[in-house]
């Protein structure tokens, strides 16, 4: 394997062009990426390409109508920053139950939406929030949102060379939640997650609402027909059961799919009759 | 004058600061001249023949040395520890995925590893058997000459008199999973050939006498021909009891075959389906009980999942069979213990060695029990508790050691047990949950024949102490305990003294390093020693003193002739004693005390003294999810005498931590025969956060032939955990959960049936 750590985006498009290898990798935290050479799994690639040292990739910055991470920023700044805590509370939080503490110091935004887990906890917040994935590769930038950029597990829109370089989140004055089911209290992959964004007006009346769900089909899902069935104000008893046409949860060795599906809709009941305040308490 | 004994103080471990700092050398560290490397080659099927093993393709491999297999053994093709039906490299039989085929060469792991998947053996298919029930119920083409492993069995009293006195009969089943050790450190050894034939191991390893055994036998060499020497060992929980004896004798024969040192160093994936594992358990209580609460019959059947290979089974299943009814007094009881085979990877010793299994049946049983008198679990334990001069269930009259009723009572009362009534209407119930047990300590009746352990007492010009012992330092702090129970036994300071790596051309064989018999056995030959040796320094001190040798003193470091009040340093009698060129090497030997018990009955001593403990889990259940979270462990040990306070609080947290893993978190799966979990991130070991506060309580009811009146504390930590966990959970919930692991699902389906019946 030859490794390769380009300085700047400049770099890394003039080493694209030299390299003749079949397989390439992107290392950014490698979190994810170096678990997959365990000699009982797959092979390394013939090329590993270092981004983390590209300039300005990293960091999380705002201007009035956005606020913009980088790439490279990792899981543990999102964490201690005060801005995802105040504006995208499912982000902070989500950021809170990532992982273990050694893999939140290395572990970065964009690799966690490349990795693009059906399980992955970072994701079902920048679904609600609808964030935008601007990519840059050899013929130029552009934006995708995360929903249309991720299309199955492990599988993204990124084009042979395209990396991820930010992430933008619009400031909306949307509130949001996340939860997260494992099967111990770190270091666990979600047997079920979910992030809630919504506003609701005076009466607590939703003027929003967005729900994604991991753990449950392919990709993370929008729960869109249970927030229908919200919406048209039908009661939480009978939108809940909406949930499972939203969702197409399998079995594996973490849990069985009707374990997912009950325990996915007692947790999401329980949250809008306490912590949303929808149907009786 | 002020006796400043080590004993019953924390003194802090020698060997931590290195290990804390990742200075210390494991065997993955350790490289050594001309080294070359195995990977083991195995079945890829459960049960089968086979009749070539084609190794053309592996032969190929940049690096490749050599194959070995079974036609390279000079000796005897076995390597079963107790029941020889295991050979060392499978003879045309393979009986579960793991089997051994053959150790591929090479000259660096990688090559090693890919050489291995490369070796195309093809099988013949037998139908396997994956479970108790189908390999007990099999009427043919069973895996050995029959599919039970082992058969104990406890007949004491008439359960038919006993059942018709009852005025309840209380019957359920109960369910315990696999648990895999995950040592922090896997498997691994070095193998050396010496020019004169011998053959050096340096391992990682609990038996360095086991492995001598082994690798003698496979050459057909006598014992002493095999050097073996534990190198730093990243834990083993039992789980390098016997395995490392197939390892090391793998590499021992391929060393000897290209004449090179091989390190053998297995991946955790290869770790996780080749080596042993927990039993699991079926059980089966039935028990009667007067209204009074007074237990007066059982009759109890345990079945146990040995694997593909006896291995420690027997000795698993004696244990779980003369432990099955826990500390209490019950006068009439059967019990019938039986392990099979199956194609699956053997099962063997796991801190605890069959007792947590036992002990998840008989306080589940406890708490059901007294749920049917509406009795406190509490008080109906009180009520049968053994007490000293009780009789245990194989009638064994105990004697004054005995802290059960102590540890209940200082556990529940920490815990506030009488005041505990909480509010269950929310979405989290919260519940408290106790488990009493006893550890039988050391080998027992059916390992008397080998309960023997030495020390070697050197004493240098210096004023240092070397203490070579049989036994070994596997994390569990044995040389800490060593060093204090050698200075105590001396006189000395603890300073002084150097306990060193176990290496088997230092020690006489001591047994095994299991049992939780290391200070006991240690312990008693360190004392066994100085008793030698004290008259020899005396008589020493007497002549560089000038005075009686019975007016000489050994305290605190100084030698003093108590008549005059001269004294001389500890590091001056030894300079003397060398300069007189005097004798200064002293062995000590211990054995357990005779047991008289009958194995046919299963009635008698089956251990010389026992361990208690009580532990009391304080639990909250989210009847969402199902999810159980453990708040609080109260862990009172009757220890006989705290050694190292700090040591056994230690082995407590980590015997909880591990007790926790199998109760809720730690699910091992297999689908025919391969395991589905081989990792970290599929074999979920509890972490920080799912190990809550663990109160320690240490009860010190001293033991006459206990070192120091000093007991076992390593197994007994984990051993009352899970069935704690199961019944606060069960009491929380209002439902008897009789399976583990605890996992959300396995809670959540439970309270969605209970739902579905109201």
């Amino acid at each position: 394997m030859k490794y390769f750590r380009p300085n700047s985006i400049d770099e890394y498009h003039e080493l694209l062009v030299t390299l003749k290898e079949t397989s390439m990798s992107i290392l950014a935290g490698g979190t994810d990426l170096m678990p997959r050479w365990e000699p009982d799994k797959g092979l390394m690639p013939d090329v590993l390409i270092d981004i983390k040292k590209i300039d300005g990739l990293m960091g999380i910055r705002e201007n009035e109508d956005e606020i913009i991470i980088g790439a490279l920023t990792t899981i543990q700044d999102i964490k201690k920053s005060i801005l995802m805590q105040n504006e995208f509370g499912s982000l902070s939080e989500a950021a809170r139950q990532f992982a273990g503490v050694q893999i939140r110091h290395r572990a970065t935004i964009g690799g966690n939406i490349c990795n693009a887990s059906p399980a992955g906890d970072i994701l079902p917040g920048l679904y609600v929030h609808q964030a935008n994935i601007q990519l840059i590769g050899p013929n130029g930038s552009r934006s995708i949102p995360i929903s249309k950029f991720i299309i199955g597990p492990g599988k993204t829109m990124l084009e042979p060379g395209e990396i991820v370089s930010e992430i933008h989140l619009l400031r909306k004055g949307v509130k949001s939640l996340f939860y997260k089911l494992g099967l111990r209290q770190s270091m666990a992959i979600a047997v079920v997650n979910f992030a809630i964004a919504y506003q609701q007006d005076s009466n607590g009346a939703f003027t929003s609402l967005n729900i994604a769900a991991g753990s449950v089909a392919p990709t993370i899902v929008y729960l869109e027909s249970f927030v229908d069935a919200i919406m048209s104000g039908v009661s939480l008893d009978e939108a809940i059961q909406h949930v499972d046409i939203d969702i197409s949860p399998i079995d594996d060795i973490r849990a069985t799919a009707d374990y997912r599906s009950t325990a996915l809709k007692n947790v999401l009941e329980y949250n809008f009759r306490h912590e949303l305040h929808q149907g009786n308490e | 004058m002020e006796n400043l004994s080590t004993i019953g103080q924390s003194l802090s471990r020698p060997d931590a600061p290195e290990k804390v700092t990742g200075k210390t050398r494991f065997l993955t560290d350790i490289s050594v001249e001309n080294m070359v490397h195995g990977a083991p080659v195995y079945s890829s099927i459960p049960f089968g023949k086979f009749n070539n093993i084609d190794i053309s393709k592996a032969e190929k491999v940049d690096g490749f040395i050599a194959f070995v297999s079974a036609q390279d053994i000079p000796g005897e093709n076995q390597v079963g520890v107790i029941i020889s039906d295991q050979p060392l490299f499978a003879d045309k039989t393979v009986r579960y995925i793991g089997d051994s085929i053959g150790l591929a060469v090479a000259k660096t792991p990688g090559a090693a590893l890919e050489a291995a998947r490369l070796v195309k053996v093809d099988y013949d298919k037998k139908s396997p058997y994956l479970s108790i029930d189908k390999s007990r119920d099999a009427t043919g083409n069973f895996i050995h000459k029959t599919n039970l492993a082992c058969h104990h069995r406890l007949r004491n009293g008439d359960i038919d008199v006993g059942f018709a006195e009852a005025d309840t009969i209380v019957e359920a089943h109960f369910k315990t999973p696999y648990q895999e050790h995950y040592y922090l450190e896997p498997q691994a050894c070095i193998a050396f050939p010496i020019e004169d034939g011998r053959i050096k191991i340096l391992g990682s390893l609990q038996c360095p006498f086991y492995i001598q055994k082994a690798v003698a036998r496979i050459f057909g060499l006598p014992n002493e021909k095999v050097l073996v020497e534990q190198a730093p060992t990243g834990g083993a929980f039992g789980g390098k009891e016997d395995i490392p004896s197939e390892i090391c004798a793998r590499a021992a024969l391929a060393a000897m075959k290209v004449g090179l040192p091989v390190k053998v160093v297995y991946h955790r994936f290869d770790d996780v389906q080749l080596t042993s594992k927990r039993h699991p358990f079926q059980m089966h209580y039935k028990v009667g009980v007067r209204n009074d609460g007074t237990l007066v019959s059982a009759k109890i059947l345990l079945e146990e999942n040995a694997g593909a290979y006896a291995t420690l089974s027997t000795v698993v299943s004696y244990r779980a069979a003369v432990q099955a009814m826990g500390p209490y007094v019950i006068p009439n009881i059967h019990v019938d213990s039986n392990s099979y085979y199956t194609n699956l990877p053997p099962t063997g010793a796991f801190r605890g060695f069959g007792s947590p299994q036992a002990a998840f049946g008989h306080e589940r049983m406890m708490d059901i029990i007294a749920d049917k008198l509406k009795m406190d679990p509490m008080e109906f334990r009180l009520k049968n508790i053994v007490k000293p001069g009780s009789q245990t269930q194989t009638a064994q009259r105990l004697n004054e050691s005995v802290g059960a009723e102590e540890t209940i009572q200082k556990a529940a009362r920490l815990a506030q047990w009488n005041s505990f009534n909480p509010d269950r209407s929310g979405r989290y119930k919260h519940g408290l949950g106790m488990s009493a047990i006893h550890y039988g300590n050391c080998l027992g009746a059916a390992g008397w024949h080998m309960d023997g352990s030495g020390v070697n007492i050197k004493i240098l010009p210096s004023g240092d102490v070397h203490v070579a012992y049989g036994l070994i330092e596997m994390g569990q702090g044995a040389e800490t305990v060593v060093t204090q129970m050698t200075a105590d036994a001396l006189g000395i300071a603890p300073s002084r003294i150097r306990v060193l790596p176990t290496d088997s051309a230092q020690v006489p064989d001591s047994g095994p390093a299991v049992a939780s018999r290391n200070v006991i056995m240690t312990g008693n030959a360190i004392r066994d020693a100085a008793k030698k040796l004290l008259p020899v320094l005396k008589k020493a001190a007497s002549e560089l003193i000038e005075c009686h040798k019975s007016d000489i003193i050994i305290t605190n470091d100084k030698v003093t002739d108590n008549q005059s009040g001269v004294d001389v340093g500890f590091h001056e009698l030894c300079d003397f004693m060398s300069r007189s060129n005097m004798s200064m090497e002293f062995t000590g030997w211990w054995h357990t005390p005779p047991l008289e018990y009958n194995a046919e009955t299963g009635v008698g001593e089956a251990y010389f003294t026992y361990s208690y403990a009580t532990h009391i889990a304080k639990v909250r259940v989210d009847t969402l999810t199902g999810q159980v979270f453990v708040d609080k462990i109260f862990a009172a040990h009757d220890v006989g005498k705290a050694i190292n306070p700090a040591g056994i609080e230690g082995q407590v947290e980590g015997g909880v931590a591990q007790g926790i893993g199998w109760a809720i978190t730690e699910d091992f799966i297999m689908d025919r025969g391969v395991v589905t979990t081989p990792n970290l991130s599929t074999y979920l070991l509890p972490t920080a956060l799912d190990c809550p506060e663990v109160e320690t309580i240490i009860v010190e009811k001293s033991e006459p032939d206990g070192p120091w009146g000093a007991k076992g504390i390593g197994e007994p930590s984990i051993i009352p955990t899970a069935a704690a966990i199961a019944n606060a959970v069960s009491s929380a919930i209002g439902i008897q959960m009789n399976e583990i692991p605890l996992t959300p699902e396995r809670v959540l389906n439970q309270l969605n049936k209970t739902e579905i019946k109201k």
